[in-house]
């Protein structure tokens, strides 16, 4: 393969030019040492499934008993209206998955080499990621009890502490593989040092803020719901890492 | 057929463009997002057959009773199959869609997450609609749930079109050297869905049934060969083979 001829001076180099450059240096580095491309593939698996088992926590409404199994209830429209606890849960776990997924993606953007031991970090992390549907279940659940008199009371509060510390787990983890390969120098040599500790920030704070969740949920359940809304919208928005 | 030969390099610079091999490319850009996405793609596709269930579950099947008892069943088939044409119909564009589409950033692939968000839980109205077949007295319920089915569709619709105009936008994903025409003439091959099911969710309170027919039009408006379409199956007067070896 023979690379393309660019301007040399780097004067005249246009950022477009530069910017393919870089991204060539950037392949061949892959290509040359351990590539992410297998972790990537796996990874994006077990999001994918994970992210997508989801709906199968989504209650199908029903009349209870006897034969009455498949067979729906009789006002079906306010039947759904009901089972909305289950909606809120599935995005909100969807979009929590789904951005940590796409922060996932810059991560690999600057790691280019893997060893056994980012391999058995990131694997941990996919632990967490795999296990999530579990956490959304309860969160609905927990939604749904708030209203039930028989429940009880502290079901949402037990639900949301649970689903904060999945999403510590899952925060530790991340930072664990990324802290890793910045100090072993899994990343790539043309990595810009100002983004990579923009990134080491930024990973840093997502387990700090469902820490705070946490306590949240002692005061109002309902609060830290909010902020698994925000969390997520927040670490989607572009940022200062993206350009690479 | 007569074709300017402008107009003929041009198509033939951009099937190369767009079917080039990967590593050609020099940008990997999108190539987790097809993988992610193939990822959910599939596996909702597939989950939609957790809704077949043997006949009498746990108890003896009587001499003779088996062929009806699987026929009786004939809404969880009918919801299957709608429901495996929708999401293999989204899929085979959004191949299609990232053949042009060839470098991601942030706000794409949001807006991708959001497009599989619908896909994902397509499982669930279709589970919603196969029962509402199934008691087939209760005409309200089978309008809701026609209704629900139309409205998830219709945001599988709506998202799809934003990827696609975010992307292409002042060629702001798109590769320079494909033309506006071309997209354009995308654009529009991609515009007409969320409204054909803007309609059907219209119908639906009014009649289910019809409401569920105009599904059938769109995989059969794929029958209809398209001049525009980079999938379509090659033929020998193309000249893209030898341009492509040279």
């Amino acid at each position: 393969m023979t690379r393309p001829k660019l301007a040399q001076d780097p004067q005249t180099a246009t950022s477009l030019e530069q910017h393919h450059e870089r991204r060539l240096a950037h392949l061949e580095a892959k290509i040359a040492e351990k590539s992410t491309d297998r972790t990537e593939a796996f990874s994006d698996g077990v999001f994918a499934i994970a992210i997508t088992l989801l709906v199968l926590e989504i209650v199908v409404p029903r009349v209870a008993g006897g034969d009455g199994e498949r067979h729906l209830p009789k006002d079906l429209l306010q039947a759904l209206a009901h089972e909305w606890p289950s909606y809120l849960s599935y995005v909100l776990t969807f979009v929590m998955l789904g951005s940590t997924w796409i922060n996932h993606h810059i991560m690999f953007n600057y790691v280019v080499r893997v060893d056994r031991m980012i391999l058995a970090f990131n694997t941990l992390l996919l632990l967490v990621i795999a296990l999530n549907p579990f956490p959304a279940a309860l969160l609905a659940q927990g939604i749904a009890d708030r209203n039930n008199l028989e429940a009880d009371p502290h079901s949402l509060a037990i639900a949301s502490i649970i689903f904060s510390s999945v999403q510590i787990m899952g925060g530790v983890f991340y930072n664990a593989t990324w802290l890793y390969a910045v100090r072993r120098g899994l990343i790539a040599k043309e990595a810009d040092p100002k983004q990579v500790k923009q990134l080491t920030r930024i990973s840093l704070i997502y387990p700090l803020i469902f820490v705070i969740s946490i306590g949240l949920a002692f005061v109002s359940p309902e609060a830290s719901l909010l902020i698994y809304v925000l969390v997520p919208l927040a670490y989607v928005l572009p940022n200062s890492t993206d350009r690479f | 057929m007569n074709v300017d030969p402008n107009q003929q390099e041009q198509l033939v610079a951009e099937r190369q463009l767009t079917r080039a091999p990967r590593q050609l490319r020099r940008d990997r850009g999108v190539d987790r997002l097809e993988a992610f996405s193939d990822g959910v793609f599939s596996i909702a596709i597939t989950l939609l057959v957790l809704d077949f269930h043997p006949p009498a579950e746990g108890s003896r099947l009587a001499d003779g009773a088996l062929l009806p008892q699987l026929l009786d069943q004939w809404q969880v088939y009918a919801a299957y199959l709608l429901s495996f044409v929708v999401i293999g119909v989204t899929w085979v564009d959004h191949h299609l869609l990232f053949r042009y589409v060839s470098r991601s950033d942030r706000v794409l692939l949001a807006l991708n997450g959001l497009l599989l968000l619908i896909i994902a839980f397509t499982p669930y109205p279709t589970t919603i609609l196969s029962r509402a077949l199934g008691n087939s007295g209760d005409q309200q319920n089978l309008a809701v749930a026609a209704a629900f089915y139309s409205l998830v569709v219709l945001l599988n619709g709506i998202f799809f079109n934003l990827i696609w105009h975010y992307a292409v936008r002042h060629h702001r994903l798109v590769d320079r050297r494909i033309s506006s025409a071309s997209l354009d003439r995308l654009s529009k091959r991609f515009i007409y869905w969320p409204f054909f099911y803007l309609d059907s969710l219209l119908v639906a309170p009014f009649s289910p049934y019809i409401s569920l027919g105009i599904y059938l039009l769109v995989p059969l408006s794929y029958a209809i060969p398209n001049k525009a379409d980079p999938l379509r199956p090659r033929t020998n007067k193309q000249p893209e083979q030898k341009e492509l070896a040279s």
